[in-house]
């Protein structure tokens, strides 16, 4: 498949007119990643998002010599999304390939430029992002809600960690 | 309640961390959507389970944020929400019942911005909507930083924690995630944006 089409067959640019698919397509900066690559490391600064195109990736945070694994994600996800916005935070996660993929790199002055452009793209980013967020902090409170309700010997194992990978996603 | 114009409420607006990096010409727009109103001691302005009618922003004065816990079915105060904070936003942006009460402690100064007003805001394909969906990303990604950094230390000591311990730490980190108890956050995003001038 060649971009354009790469593009327009994720869910997040579904019923996107085909000519501002060809414009986001041409100018975003396109990353093959082969299996094992870093894409994002824990702790550097960020100033711009990806969008997983093709491929897997490994989602994890710790030290160099013991690594948690918090998520796994594939294509049309968003992954950066904090530090698009914010510009100065420093990334909360290190992203790697699990297999050869394809990425999207989008700094916020791509989506100023398509803002002016008259592009719907950028208001199908930020509602994106505003989706994930919201999703990450509902699912954050209601997973406390249920553990906090059950008596402390039958609470789960293990809920700190799913805690960390809900809200660690998105810088 | 009562309603102002909107040039009081531009003015009001550039005080909130989350409409602060907004530049005038776009603020004034966005005021249209909003009213000042004032709520008086120990009203409940917004009540968990109803349908998210409005967004606020605190202006003056500090919210109680009232909900059940493990300990009680009735709602007690959790915590407290400071000037510049929102109000309802999560329930707004899923269009889902309040998930807690909001009752004011003395007298409060709020911006709200109805449903529709939201809607509209939100659905604006220009620069208008792009300006508040941004200042809305930046409220929750504060209270996800804000989280995370909570959930790092917890974590990152590596002591061995009691049940009551980790119980306060989630029940800590729920507060964080309704947008309470995230000044610090919301201050180092000021000074990052006041560097970038």
């Amino acid at each position: 498949m060649n971009r354009p089409a790469l593009l327009q067959s994720l869910p997040l640019f579904a019923g996107v007119p085909a000519g501002e698919i060809d414009r986001l397509a041409e100018l975003a900066e396109w990353r093959s990643i082969p299996v094992g690559m870093v894409l994002m490391e824990e702790g550097e600064r960020g100033d711009s998002l990806f969008v997983v195109v093709e491929g897997r990736f490994l989602v994890d945070v710790g030290t160099a010599a013991v690594r948690q694994r918090i998520a796994e994600v594939g294509p049309g996800e968003i992954l950066g999304e904090t530090c698009l916005f914010r510009r100065t935070v420093v990334r909360s996660a290190r992203v790697a390939a699990l297999g050869p993929g394809t990425v999207i790199r989008l700094g916020i002055g791509d989506l100023d430029v398509l803002a002016r452009s008259g592009s719907r793209l950028p208001l199908l980013i930020e509602r994106a992002v505003l989706h994930t967020l919201t999703e990450r902090i509902t699912r954050s409170r209601e997973l406390i809600e249920e553990v906090l309700v059950q008596p402390a010997q039958q609470r789960p194992k293990g809920i700190v960690q799913r805690l960390r990978a809900l809200v660690g996603l998105g810088a | 309640m009562t309603s102002r114009r909107p040039r009081d409420v531009v003015r009001e607006l550039e005080r909130s961390p989350y409409f602060r990096g907004i530049p005038e010409t776009l603020l004034h727009p966005i005021a249209v959507h909003a009213e000042l109103a004032r709520v008086s001691d120990g009203l409940v302005f917004a009540e968990r389970g109803s349908a998210p009618d409005a967004l606020f922003v605190v202006i003056s004065g500090k919210v109680d944020v009232l909900r059940p816990t493990p300990a009680s079915d009735e709602p007690v105060k959790v915590s407290e929400l400071q000037p510049g904070m929102l109000v309802g936003h999560v329930s707004a942006l899923r269009d889902r019942p309040r998930q807690a009460s909001y009752r004011a402690q003395g007298t409060v100064d709020l911006l709200k911005f109805p449903r529709d007003a939201v809607k509209r805001l939100l659905d604006d394909e220009g620069v208008l909507g792009s300006a508040f969906r941004r200042a809305l990303i930046m409220a929750l990604s504060n209270h996800l930083l804000a989280a995370n950094q909570k959930l790092t230390t917890f974590i990152g000591d590596g002591k061995p924690r009691t049940a009551k311990e980790t119980e306060g730490m989630l029940q800590e980190l729920h507060d964080t995630l309704s947008g309470v108890d995230e000044q610090s956050a919301v201050s180092g995003q000021n000074s990052a944006r006041d560097e970038g001038r």
